[in-house]
């Protein structure tokens, strides 16, 4: 059962506690930064009119850094979180590329940079059954915005909560359906919808991995295909300059034929 | 003769500067980080050492499989004079663009985890797997072509020379296939992407204007050598070239406008913005330029104006690959990226680097030689008859 994290963004009261339990948790240096970067895996972007919005990652149910990753450095694991191996990692950058929320970072000040993300403390807790830091310091000492469980239940509990209070909520649960679902999922005020709040709502229900998964599945197809078509018209074009000298030479023959009849 | 004379020491002035910067830039960038030696960041983390030295390198040496494809598999003789160049430039290239993704990679010396953890959903593992093996083919249909005046090599090079055609399709096959994934990079971007170059056809778009790229870039290569050494394949065969990317380009546009037509796109070709002039700008270089050069006999009877069509055609496709990863990325990435001089001294010397062992090759392996006992025309009967 994969576990997964509500972050319901009317309750937030901006404390930020989840940030420095997040870096507490995760051994990243420095205080608390304002913009996500590789000693940041979440933070708080304040919108205004006392709505804050948490940033991390959406640990995505199809997760496109995974998808197109060369060596499958990241990855995702049966209980929800998107993590990262930096044995495997070569350092390309394609999951920065490719994340439809910009999620990894880079260490870019290093010679040799590792990738930076939240792994919703997949090693420390996760594993072992306890819930991740930043939801457990929001409910013991925030404001009890960021729940954690499982994902049925807490995409459940969600839309108990639009259903019971609609005049509060946006009617969207943010991470339902983007890009196939997401392990981390918002509920946003109703007067300041998720569109006003910089996420990205055009992002399309379908997992972004089958856009290449579409092409690069073609290829067991067409290699023998097209393989084929040119074994055939090397065959086709060889022959071809064969018979005209094969001709060629019939010709000689035929006239030294000729020329022996008339001896 | 003293005036050329003194024009080739100042591009070796020139040459050496660049090569001084690129090591300083090298140095930097392996002993304080990506970070210390370019202008990458979190919002824009692929450069020029990728969208230029990468993504247009490759399709720069996609002359070596366009050119042995015409000549091996579609038989047409003719061309046979510049197998040598190409296939050697197109080794070349692949060497280069290995070498050069070291530079970009931030754990370089895991460059092989692909070829052992690979992940087969990733259109970059694609890539470096063919990229890989297809420089292994060159090496194999190079050394064929260089290695035989060797008395040891001899025997492999005739072995080599009878599964020459092997050789040849196989090239093709992984070329159309990692031509092609350089595109396929771009498809899982679709919000990321300006609508004008982001297609679900990208891959297929890829593949077509690399054979167009190949056929240029072999115009322009044979032009250098011209100008550099001396040496020349006949100017008919190369105007033939011309005519063949013209035809590749053409239809492309013709598929890719449409494509714009479908999506209701045309109207960002109009709106005055940066990318709609770069769209202008790549397609006038790629497809207008050698298009109206092609089709006036009389320009196209001269030297200059074949490798006018050829040079135009390089730049286009280079307006090509780095608007794609440029410019179209550019458009929703949050800050404005200019490469350092670091990664430009760095592009700049791999560049130079080409040049030079182009060069040493023109002059030591009789590249524009047809050899004799391969019973082929030679080049003044091929020329004639294409005229």
């Amino acid at each position: 059962m994969p576990k997964a994290m509500l972050v319901d963004i009317t309750e937030c009261v901006g404390c930020g506690i989840c940030a420095k339990a997040c870096k507490k948790e995760q051994k990243l240096p420095g205080p608390v930064g304002k913009k996500r970067d590789w000693a940041n895996y979440t933070v708080l972007r304040p919108e205004g009119d006392d709505v804050y919005v948490r940033e991390l990652c959406m640990h995505c149910t199809d997760p496109t850094c995974a998808s197109v990753c060369p060596v499958s450095a990241l990855h995702k694991t049966p209980e929800g979180p998107v993590v990262y191996d930096f044995d495997l990692c070569i350092g390309c950058r394609y999951c920065m590329m490719a994340c439809p929320f910009g999620v990894p970072k880079y260490e870019w000040q290093k010679p040799i940079p590792r990738i930076r993300k939240c792994i919703m403390c997949y090693d420390t807790r996760i594993k072992k059954g306890l819930p991740t830091a930043c939801s457990q310091a929001c409910q013991e000492d925030g404001g009890g915005a960021t729940y954690f469980g499982e994902r049925a239940d807490l995409l459940a509990e969600a839309h108990r909560r639009i259903k019971e209070n609609p005049d509060t909520y946006d009617n969207h649960v943010y991470g339902e359906h983007e890009v196939g679902g997401t392990n981390v999922l918002f509920l946003a005020p109703k007067n300041k919808p998720f569109k006003s709040l910089q996420f990205n709502t055009k992002l399309p229900d379908e997992a972004l991995p089958e856009l290449t998964w579409q092409v690069l599945n073609k290829i067991p197809v067409i290699i023998p295909v097209w393989a084929t078509f040119l074994t055939g018209m090397w065959w086709l074009n060889n022959r071809k300059v064969e018979v005209e000298e094969n001709q060629g030479s019939k010709k000689i023959r035929d006239e030294k034929l000729e020329g022996g009849d008339d001896e | 003769m003293s005036k050329p004379k003194f024009k080739f020491t100042f591009w070796r002035v020139v040459a050496a500067l660049i090569l001084i910067a690129g090591a300083v830039a090298t140095y930097q960038r392996f002993v304080y980080g990506l970070g210390y030696a370019t202008h990458l960041s979190d919002d824009f983390p692929w450069g020029i050492w990728i969208g230029f030295d990468v993504i247009s390198g490759v399709g720069l040496a996609a002359g070596g499989f366009t050119i042995t494809a015409i000549v091996y598999i579609f038989n047409l003789k003719k061309y046979h004079c510049i197998v040598k160049p190409t296939v050697l430039t197109a080794f070349m290239g692949y060497v280069l663009v290995g070498t050069a993704l070291l530079w970009d990679l931030g754990k370089y010396y895991d460059i092989w985890h692909p070829l052992v953890f690979g992940n087969h959903h990733s259109a970059m593992f694609e890539l470096a797997v063919c990229v890989m093996s297809y420089t292994g083919v060159l090496a194999l249909e190079f050394s064929s072509i260089a290695l035989g005046k060797f008395k040891w090599f001899r025997k492999p090079v005739n072995f080599l020379k009878s599964t020459y055609i092997v050789l040849v399709i196989l090239g093709v096959l992984i070329s159309t296939l990692h031509q092609s994934s350089l595109g396929t990079l771009y498809v899982i971007v679709p919000e990321k992407l300006h609508p004008l170059w982001y297609s679900r056809l990208l891959p297929i778009y890829f593949f077509f204007t690399a054979v167009g790229a190949g056929l240029s870039m072999t115009v322009v290569e044979s032009y250098l050598s011209w100008r550099g050494m001396g040496h020349e394949a006949p100017l008919p065969v190369l105007a033939n070239l011309v005519r063949g990317m013209v035809v590749i380009q053409l239809t492309y546009f013709v598929a890719m406008f449409e494509g714009l037509i479908v999506n209701h796109k045309l109207g960002y070709l109009v709106d005055g913005s940066f990318e709609s002039g770069m769209w202008w700008l790549e397609i006038t270089l790629w497809v207008f330029i050698p298009t109206i050069i092609a089709f006036r006999k009389k320009w196209l009877a001269t030297r200059f104006g074949v490798f006018a069509a050829g040079f135009s055609g390089v730049l286009g496709f280079l307006m090509n690959r780095l608007n794609v990863s440029m410019t179209a990325f550019q458009w929703s990435a949050k800050v404005k990226y200019m490469p350092s001089w670091q990664e430009v001294a760095v592009s700049a010397s791999f560049v130079v680097v080409s040049f030079i062992i182009f060069g040493f090759a023109v002059k030591y392996f009789d590249l524009f030689e047809e050899e004799d006992h391969e019973g082929h025309e030679s080049i003044e009967e091929s020329a004639v008859k294409a005229v």
